[in-house]
C-alpha cells in the first residue's frame, strides 16, 4: 500500500534517514520497524504521516505520490496514526472525543470502534482521569475511527508493561484481521515484535537494513551484528 | 460551566430543564430592576457592569475555548463604538443602520485580525491583540483626524432612531437603556454557551488540548480559531456600540489597556469556564473600582482585591458557589 522510494530526511547537515526504499503495509498484516536507539524509526513514521517533508525521495500510497500531500489529506484518504507518547485531548470525555473524530471522519460504525477497544465502561469519564492503559486504547480507537486502510503506531506499547504489551499486539492483529487494515507499527519490545509480526523492517543510523518475515530477520546476519546481538 | 458540565453527561441533562427555568424566571425578573433602582448611580454602574461583563465573556470564551489570552479586546469594541459615532455625526446614518454597520465592522476587523493572529505563539497573541488596541487608541487620537474621530477629545454624536422599541435619545438615560443592555447580555451569553456546547465548541478546545492531534485526525485546526476569533470579536462590537448609544460619545480611552485590563480582570474574578462567571465578574468589578475609587485608593485596593481572589478563588468568585450547590444538591 506504502512504497517509499529512496527516501532521505535530514536536519540540517545531520541526516536522519539516507535513501530508504521498501515497500509497506499488506492488508489484514502488522509490518512492525524496528531498530537501536537513533536508527530513525520516529522520522520514518513521521515522513510516511506528512509531518516531516523528505528532502530527497518520494512515498507513494496506493500508487499516488503523496510526497507534499498534507496531514490531514492523509488522514481522510485512509492514513491513520498513533503516537510515541499517548496523544489524546485531556480535557474531553472519552466520548467526546471520539464522537468528534468520528462526525468528521463520517464513521459508520462508532459503537463497534468502543467495544472493540473495550471503552464502554469509561465513555463519560475526562481522559486525564483515565487509566493509563485505557488511553493508549483511546488513542488507537482515535486512529481506527473513519475505516483507515493503513494503521501507523509508534511505540504503542511505550509505558505499558511486557503483558501488556503483547497483549495490545495481539488486538492489533486481530484488529488488522477483522477490518482488512495494515498496521504498520513502531517498536522496541522485540519479543513482542517477533511474535506477533508478519514483516519486519530493520533501520540503523537512518539506513534500511533488511526486511522479512521474523524468522529471516533473526537468520540474518547483519541485523544480529547491529542490533539483536546474542538476545535473539 | 466546567468543561466538564459542557460535555452534557446525562446528569446534566436531567438539570437542564430545572436551569432553564430558573434562567428564564431571572431573565423577565431583569426588566423590572430599574423600578427598584429608580436610575441615577446604581443603575448608571450596573450597566457598566455588563458592558465590562460582554467584554468579559469574550476574554473568557477564547482563554476556555480556544486557549489564549485575549488582552486587547478593546480593539473591536473601540472600533464598533467609532463606526457607530463617526457614521451618525459625519454620514448622517439612523442609530439602527449606524449599530447594525458598527457590527460588521468590528466581525471584519476581528476577522482579518484574527487571520493573523491566530498562527503565532500564545504571548505574541497577546501583545499583537494588545498592540493593535494601543495603535487604534493613537490612531483616533491623531490631529489629522480629528474632524472625524474628535481626536484626543473624543466624539460626541447625537443618534437618531429606534432600536428595539427604544428611542436613540432616550438611551443616554440609564435605565431606558437597561432593557436593551440586558438583553444583548443574555443572547451574547446564550450565544457563546450554545457554541460552547456545540460541536464547533468541543472543536475548538479539542485544538487547544491537542492540535497536532487533531491535525492527525484530519481536522483544519487553522479556520475554526478564526471564526472564533471573528465571532469574539462581534460580540466585543456589541459591548462598544451599546457603550456608544448608552453614553453619546466614543472615546480614544475605549482602546486602552485599562478596558481590555478590566476584561480580563473581570473575567478572572468572575472565572472564565462558565458565561455566568464573567457577567458577574464584570458587575463585581465595576462595582468595585467604584468604591474603591470612592475611598481614594482605586488602584491600591483593586489590585489587592484580585491578587486575593487569583490566590484563593483561582476558579473565580462563581466557583465556591457551585461547590456549595453540589454539596446541597447531593445532600
Amino acid at each position: 500500500m506504502i512504497r517509499v522510494e529512496n527516501l532521505t530526511v535530514a536536519y540540517g547537515a545531520f541526516k536522519a534517514l539516507t535513501d530508504i526504499s521498501v515497500d509497506l503495509g499488506q492488508r489484514g498484516q502488522v509490518h512492525s520497524i524496528i531498530g537501536p536507539n537513533g536508527a530513525g524509526k520516529s522520522t520514518f513514521m513521521d515522513a510516511i504521516v506528512g509531518k516531516r517533508r523528505p528532502s530527497a525521495g518520494r512515498i507513494f500510497y496506493k500508487d499516488r505520490d503523496i510526497s507534499r500531500e498534507t496531514i490531514q489529506w492523509r488522514r481522510k484518504n485512509g492514513m491513520a496514526r498513533s503516537f510515541q507518547k499517548t496523544s489524546i485531548f485531556p480535557g474531553l470525555t472519552i466520548f467526546e472525543q471520539l464522537d468528534l473524530v468520528a462526525t468528521h471522519l463520517d464513521e459508520p460504525d462508532l459503537d463497534a470502534i468502543i467495544d472493540t477497544m473495550d471503552l464502554r465502561e469509561v465513555l463519560h469519564v475526562e481522559a486525564t482521569r483515565a487509566a493509563y492503559g485505557v488511553q493508549r486504547r483511546v488513542d488507537v480507537a482515535l486512529g481506527l475511527i473513519g475505516r483507515p486502510d493503513i494503521l501507523l503506531l509508534d511505540e504503542p506499547g511505550a509505558g505499558l508493561s511486557a503483558e501488556e504489551t503483547v497483549h495490545l499486539f495481539r488486538h492489533l492483529r486481530n484488529l488488522a484481521a477483522e477490518r482488512n487494515i495494515a498496521a504498520v507499527v513502531v517498536e522496541h519490545d522485540v519479543e513482542a515484535v517477533f511474535a506477533l509480526s508478519d514483516l519486519v523492517t530493520v533501520l540503523d543510523l537512518g539506513r534500511h537494513l533488511a526486511t522479512g518475515t521474523p524468522a529471516e530477520i533473526r537468520a540474518n546476519p547483519q541485523v544480529v551484528a547491529a542490533y539483536l546481538g546474542t538476545a535473539a | 460551566m466546567t468543561s466538564a458540565t459542557l460535555s452534557l453527561r446525562p446528569a446534566s441533562r436531567v438539570r437542564l430543564p430545572i436551569f432553564g427555568g430558573l434562567a428564564l424566571a431571572v431573565f423577565l425578573a431583569g426588566f423590572l430592576l430599574p423600578g427598584y433602582l429608580e436610575g441615577g448611580y446604581l443603575q448608571s454602574m450596573l450597566n457598566n457592569g455588563f458592558i465590562t461583563g460582554i467584554l468579559a465573556l469574550c476574554v473568557a470564551f477564547v482563554m476556555h475555548q480556544c486557549g489564549l489570552v485575549l488582552f486587547g479586546i478593546a480593539t473591536y469594541y473601540g472600533i464598533a463604538a467609532y463606526v457607530c459615532a463617526i457614521l451618525v455625526n459625519s454620514f448622517g446614518f439612523s442609530a439602527p443602520s449606524a449599530a447594525a454597520l458598527a457590527l460588521l465592522a468590528a466581525l471584519v476587523s476581528a476577522f482579518l485580525i484574527g487571520a493573523i493572529v491566530i498562527r503565532v505563539k500564545p504571548l505574541a497573541f497577546m501583545m499583537i491583540c494588545l498592540s493593535l488596541a494601543e495603535l487604534m487608541r493613537h490612531l483616533v487620537a491623531l490631529p489629522s483626524l480629528r474632524g472625524m474621530t474628535g481626536g484626543s477629545d473624543g466624539l460626541v454624536f447625537m443618534p437618531e432612531g429606534r432600536i428595539l422599541g427604544i428611542d436613540a435619545m432616550d438611551m443616554l438615560d440609564s435605565a431606558r437603556v437597561w432593557p436593551l443592555i440586558w438583553s444583548a447580555t443574555w443572547v451574547v451569553a446564550g450565544i457563546f454557551l450554545v457554541v460552547a456546547l456545540s460541536h464547533f465548541g468541543v472543536r475548538l478546545r479539542a485544538i487547544k488540548e491537542n492540535e497536532e492531534r487533531m491535525r492527525f485526525s484530519g481536522f483544519d485546526t487553522y479556520w475554526p480559531r478564526v471564526l472564533a476569533f471573528a465571532g469574539v470579536g462581534l460580540a466585543a462590537g456589541v459591548a462598544g456600540v451599546l457603550q456608544a448609544l448608552a453614553s453619546g460619545f466614543a472615546s480614544p480611552e475605549m482602546f486602552s489597556i485599562i478596558t481590555s485590563t478590566n476584561a480580563l480582570l473581570a473575567a478572572i474574578t468572575g472565572g472564565v469556564s462558565s458565561v455566568v462567571g464573567p457577567v458577574l465578574g464584570g458587575v463585581i468589578y465595576t462595582w468595585a473600582i467604584s468604591e474603591f475609587g470612592a475611598m481614594g485608593y482605586s488602584q491600591l485596593f483593586t489590585g489587592i482585591s484580585v491578587i486575593l481572589v487569583i490566590l484563593f478563588i483561582p476558579r473565580g468568585v462563581l466557583h465556591p458557589l457551585r461547590l456549595l450547590l453540589r454539596k446541597g444538591g447531593r445532600a
